[in-house]
């Protein structure tokens, strides 16, 4: 699967952001894409619905479309982003990390992607 | 991949037994069970190995309050599971439901369940709720595991047959 691979250099490119502690893609399905075990999975089923709440939450008090959701625990912050049509990309970020610059990079990763995306379909 | 995947979907009206039902037949504690007092407010989830597959079990909130979360929930699915409540009968959600999954253009099986305290005839579920004889209509008691691997199996075999013509 071609995409597959790009999801990896993808990933990669991510993971290599400071202060980046792990990152993985799903499925808007809330199926992981490439290593599937427990925690990939439970991540993955959570983060999709936690999405789909939280835009039901935006949509029914027209609040504008859903870009982005940040997660704030006293261990760091989780960055969930849609990721093309089909899936989301979940990145998980040190306490001390550079919010700002994850995003700005995390936003030029999720473009270069699409358009891999498009130039392989 | 050396094992397939399936991702199954049990839905059904409020307190149907869909937590009790997932967690019984994959026999495990569940990944995800999302509920406050008993009553589910997100959803459940659990994996569990079954015919060569590795099924991604998912069950649904019955509560109305919580019923946007059903199409986040059936994205992708590749077969759902309604439940009945015999102990309640069919009811205006369960015909809903049917619709609903139809759109979804998936195999799915119905499961009447708490056949353990009380017991509705198939063929009378299968005429109120106007659905073909295809449909496997099979009485369960999540509660005491009865027929729920058999629910799943024949879920899996629809699917198989679907994927093959
Ligand atoms: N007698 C009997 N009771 C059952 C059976 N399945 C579930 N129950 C009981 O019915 C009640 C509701 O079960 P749940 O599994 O929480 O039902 P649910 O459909 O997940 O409920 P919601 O998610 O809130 O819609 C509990 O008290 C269960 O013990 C069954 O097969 N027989
Ligand atoms: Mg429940």
């Amino acid at each position: 699967m071609k995409t597959n691979t790009s999801f990896k250099e993808a990933l990669t490119s991510i993971n290599r952001i400071n202060g980046v502690k792990d990152s993985i893609v799903a499925g808007l399905d809330g199926i992981p894409v490439g290593k599937i075990d427990k925690n990939t999975s439970i991540l993955s089923a959570s983060t999709v619905a936690a999405l789909g709440a939280v835009r039901e939450m935006t949509r029914s008090i027209n609040y504008g479309n859903l870009e982005q959701l940040m997660i704030e625990t006293d261990f760091g912050k989780i960055i969930i982003e849609e990721f093309g049509k089909e899936h989301v990309v979940i990145v998980l970020t040190e306490n001390n990390a550079n919010i700002g610059m994850i995003r700005v990079i995390l936003k030029k990763a999720v473009k270069e992607f699409m358009v891999k995306l498009v130039n392989i379909q | 991949m050396s094992e397939d995947m399936l991702k199954v979907v049990v839905f059904g009206a409020l307190n149907a037994g869909k937590t009790t039902f997932v967690e019984k037949l994959s026999g495990q504690k569940l990944f995800l069970k999302g509920e406050y007092e008993n009553i589910t407010t997100s959803f459940d989830f659990v994996q569990m190995e079954q015919g060569n597959f590795l099924i991604h079990l998912f069950a649904s909130p019955g509560h109305r309050r919580f019923s946007f979360m059903w199409d986040t929930l059936a994205t992708g699915m590749d077969g759902a599971i309604l439940l009945i409540d015999s102990t309640v009968g069919i009811t205006p959600v369960d015909h809903e439901l049917i619709k609903f999954i139809l759109n979804y253009d998936v195999p799915y099986v119905i499961a009447v369940n708490k056949n353990d305290i009380c017991s509705l005839e198939p063929t009378n579920v299968r005429k109120e709720l106007d659905i073909s004889d295809e449909i496997p209509v099979i009485n369960t008691s999540a509660i005491i595991n009865q027929n729920l691997v058999n629910v799943l199996d024949s879920l899996i075999q629809t699917i198989a047959e679907k994927n093959i013509v």
